[in-house]
């Protein structure tokens, strides 16, 4: 049935979902464009797994709605969304070849169609001619590929990935996010992706949204929510630390018009070195690829790094803040 | 790109029959996986087994604890119970304590010809009881290899047979354990200081119990309702519970004493029971813990000299010594090789029997066959309705119930499902008696609790997931049981069908009660054989008894080819 005022694409209400007395997934509302990806981003049980389950409508919901170019799909079982999911480990099915699972979802398809599909799809994934192997056979990032052409077959509306690299090391999963992103461009595939790394997320998306506790707490463009956090929450979840009051960012040297009560978030580059600003202590330095992390006591004794090219001499350091590097919050009433 | 950027319609159009009538003709198709099963153990187990024990507490149709109070009141029950308990826990006492040195060489350590040992080792457990106590007889009786040491229709005997029968059960569940333990835990003990034998008895022991316990109490039950060997073994001296109400029923006519019989066997092994499924839901919890990491290592002559040397003489001296004389004596007359003895199974061994020996095997192969579907089709269901996860709580108990309802016939003897036939289905309004499909349909329910332990492991390996990948790839729930449950079915299928059928062609407690003087089975025929005087009728149980242990080797060699590797203990 129509519901007159969703729009097209993906729209959730109110959407809750309950483990006996746990609530997982707090009221949650979000509106997707078709053609977008959406990357889910929160630290473990924050209730993003939850939250996508519901949506492909594996797990019953407490509450809310899930609709689809404002269709009501609520109550639609699993099968008849036509919501693909794509899991953390694959679920490749072992008993069929890599064709076999490619092919599962489009078995109303001809046999010579069917085969066209597949092979389509798995040049899309740089996996051409692997239709015969074995699961067995095939390594982790190789049974990934599998896995999101299997999931790409049946031309999903809404394909929903639950941290589908989370499992690869990280070299492959640089590499391998990208040929997600690029997958999911070329089909046009609606997605949300789900996943704790940060990085990955702001690699796949058009836009991110932050999850703790059940609830999306800062939803937007990467840039975006990368530049206004809005909440300590957010903040500290995305790398910035530490997170200093308006005072201490004044005493480093911050131009004026921070409100008294602001906080100040510090990004991985927001200090530097200058010759205005405070004198800091160094306290120790860490050798990183391409950089040396020096670590400094703050005039209010929080320790922030900063990053050199070279290894410091001296015991102190005079310190500025960027405001380029840096993120102001809202003072009190924290919205985490 | 030729991949369309238009989300596809979906792909499935409702009609006329509607979603309505799918979900509807779903749920009846559930429904009556839970209530065939049902229905049936309720006609064909708990129907004669109640009426049974009520026939033990009422005479000429007044109520009365008169039968129950006189027989355990007599002496001769107490004397036959201490048999039973004495002869059950010196059985299960000593397939432990020789059964954990087998399981370590069997399962924990690698070296050639370990597959073979294996299976010599799984034979004797599917061998049927007829035959076990016909072998021993043979190595222990009369001209037997060992009748010197006069140990025949002795208790020794009867411990060893029952060693000889349940050394598998001990190996194969304490093995299967302990190939899977996380050699790790050990390491850390001895990176700690601790020396081998404190290690083993600090970590590897106390890791083991679940599987030992569950061992132990499932041998004490086979013990406790072994009714074959003591018929052939016991003699006039060592009766148990179980031989017993045979006599009691068969040759005494005496029916509420063998009701009160029942009842007390009952009592013995439902308690073994409730052991049995306590300590295995403790090895499920504990199984949970292995680590990926195998604990198998090379054999080694210093470490592994004891394990080995008394497997090897468990192997040689138990299991081997009677395969071996049963299949020696079977061709030999006292005039030195023969094969008379097999030509006999072609004639009625000098009128010794109704049939010839041929038309038992065939009767014994045809109500196998019979015994073998009816069990499938049953386990299958209970299976499939078994290893589903509901969401509510509820659900999952009720699930859980019925699992363990049908293990039941797994605790009731065989002896007392035969005699609770007898007493139930021979007049309306089920009138069976005549017809043979009694036999068959008593075999399976006690085959079914094999075949459920079978099939449900395997179907319980399969990840959730896999189910819901299914599902988010567009397949109906039916297609979905059919392409992801399917094949894994069909694996423990094989199995659970050797199983059924090893047990059938085997089964004797039962089936002595329901088979027709003109229509035996093969162990009903050695069993007369054996019970006959002559050298004729020694000769020819004895190459019947090669026979049934062919065919029930036979069988179970084929379903171990294609056992999975999550599948049953057993």
């Amino acid at each position: 049935m129509s519901l007159g005022n969703l729009g097209s694409g993906l729209a959730m209400r109110d959407l809750v979902v309950r483990f006996g007395n746990t609530t997982a997934v707090d009221h949650v509302d979000l509106d997707l464009a078709p053609g977008e990806i959406l990357a889910l981003l929160g630290p473990s049980g924050s209730g993003k797994s939850s939250l996508l389950r519901g949506i492909a409508g594996l797990e019953p919901l407490a509450g809310g709605l899930v609709a689809w170019d404002d269709v009501d799909l609520t109550t639609e079982p699993v099968h008849r969304r036509g919501f693909g999911v794509m899991f953390q480990d694959g679920q490749l099915f072992p008993h069929r070849d890599v064709g076999g699972n490619v092919a599962y979802g489009i078995e109303h398809l001809s046999r010579a169609e069917r085969a066209h599909r597949v092979g389509e799809l798995l040049d899309l994934v740089g996996l051409t001619a692997y239709e015969r192997r074995a699961i067995t056979t095939l390594s982790g990032g190789q049974a990934q590929r599998v896995a999101l052409a299997r999931s790409l077959a049946p031309h999903p509306r809404l394909l929903l990935l639950d941290e589908p690299l989370s499992a690869l090391d990280r070299a492959l999963r640089e590499r391998l996010v990208g040929v997600l992103r690029d997958t999911l461009k070329a089909t046009g595939t609606t997605a949300i992706y789900v996943t704790h790394d940060q990085d990955e997320a702001f690699a796949a998306a058009d836009r991110v949204a932050v999850m703790d506790a059940g609830r999306v707490l800062r939803i937007g463009t990467p840039r975006e929510v990368w530049r206004d956090p809005r909440s300590e929450t957010v903040a500290a979840f995305l790398g910035y630390a530490p997170i200093i009051s308006a005072q201490t960012a004044l005493a480093l040297g911050w131009p004026d018009g921070l409100g008294y009560a602001a906080r100040v978030a510090l990004g991985p580059d927001a200090l530097r070195v200058a010759d205005t600003g405070a004198t800091v202590a160094v306290v120790e330095q860490l050798d990183r690829r391409g950089h040396t992390a020096v670590l400094v006591d703050l005039p209010d004794g929080h320790r922030a790094t900063l990053r050199s090219p070279v290894h410091v001499e001296a015991r102190h350091l005079a310190v500025a803040l960027d405001p380029a590097h840096c993120a102001v919050l809202p003072g009190e009433a924290d919205a985490g | 790109m030729t991949t369309t950027t238009q989300p596809a319609a979906p792909t499935h159009d409702p009609g006329t029959w509607g979603r309505t009538g799918h979900a509807l003709a779903w749920r009846a198709g559930w429904t009556l996986a839970v209530v065939i099963p049902l229905v049936f153990l309720a006609i064909f187990f708990a129907w004669p087994v109640a009426a049974l024990v009520a026939r033990g507490f009422s005479s000429d149709g007044t109520s009365t604890l008169g039968a129950v109070a006189e027989v355990l009141g007599s002496a001769r029950t107490w004397r036959i119970l201490r048999t039973t308990l004495t002869l059950a826990i010196l059985g299960s006492a000593a397939s432990v304590v020789l059964g954990i040195p087998g399981a370590y060489l069997l399962y924990a350590v690698r070296f050639p010809g370990r597959g073979l040992l294996r299976a010599l080792v799984t034979v004797p457990f599917v061998l049927p009881t007829v035959v076990v106590g016909v072998a021993w007889v043979a190595v222990l009786g009369p001209s037997g290899p060992l009748a010197g040491l006069g140990l025949q229709e002795s208790l020794p005997a009867i411990v060893l047979a029952l060693v000889f029968f349940n050394y598998a059960v001990v190996v194969r569940t304490v093995g299967g354990l302990w190939s899977r333990l996380d050699p790790r835990a050990v390491e850390a003990a001895r990176s700690l200081g601790a020396s081998p034998a404190r290690a083993f008895r600090t970590v590897t022991l106390p890791a083991l119990m679940p599987a030992i316990a569950s061992a132990a109490a499932l041998v004490f039950l086979f013990c406790a309702s072994a009714f074959g060997i003591i018929m052939v073994m016991g003699g006039v001296r060592y009766s148990t519970i179980e031989t017993e109400i045979w006599y009691q029923t068969t040759q005494l006519l005496d029916l509420p004493a063998a009701a009160a019989l029942s009842i007390t066997q009952l009592v013995v092994v439902t308690l073994a029971l409730l052991a049995t499924s306590w300590t295995s839901a403790r090895q499920e919890r504990a199984l949970r813990l292995r680590g990926d990491a195998s604990s198998e290592r090379r054999w080694v002559w210093r470490r592994d000299a004891f394990a080995t040397l008394v497997t090897a003489a468990v192997a040689l001296g138990v299991l081997a010594l009677p395969m071996v004389t049963l299949v020696v004596r079977s061709l030999r007359s006292r005039d030195g090789w023969t094969l008379e003895h097999y030509r006999a199974l072609g004639t009625t061994v000098g009128r010794s029997l109704p049939v010839p020996v041929w038309v038992a095997i065939r009767n014994s192969i045809v109500v196998a066959l019979q015994a073998t579907l009816i069990a499938l089709v049953l386990g299958v269901l209970v299976s499939l309705v078994v290893s589903r996860r509901p969401r509510k709580a509820a659900a999952r108990r009720g699930l859980r119930l019925l699992d363990s309802v049908f293990m039941l016939p797994l605790g009731v003897s065989a002896v007392t499902v035969g005699f609770g036939f007898l007493i139930t289905l021979n007049r309306p309004p089920l009138d069976l008696r005549q017809s043979m499909i009694l036999i068959p349909i008593a075999q399976a329910i006690v085959a079914l609790p094999l075949v459920v332990r079978s099939i449900l492991p395997v179907l319980r390996a399969i990840d959730p997931r896999q189910r819901e990948a299914a599902a988010t790839l567009g397949a109906a729930p039916g297609r979905v049981l059919r392409t992801i449950d399917g094949p894994f079915l069909l694996r423990g299928v094989g199995l659970a069908a050797g199983f059924a059928m090893a047990t059938s062609l085997g089964e004797f407690g039962a089936t002595s009660f329901l088979a027709r003087l003109d229509r035996p089975t093969l162990p009903v025929v050695i069993f007369r054989l054996i019970g006959r005087p002559g050298e004729a009728n020694f000769g020819a149980a004895l190459a019947a008894s090669v026979l049934l242990a062919v065919l029930t080797a036979t069988v179970m060699v084929i379903a171990e080819r294609v056992r999975p590797d999550t599948a049953s203990e057993l």
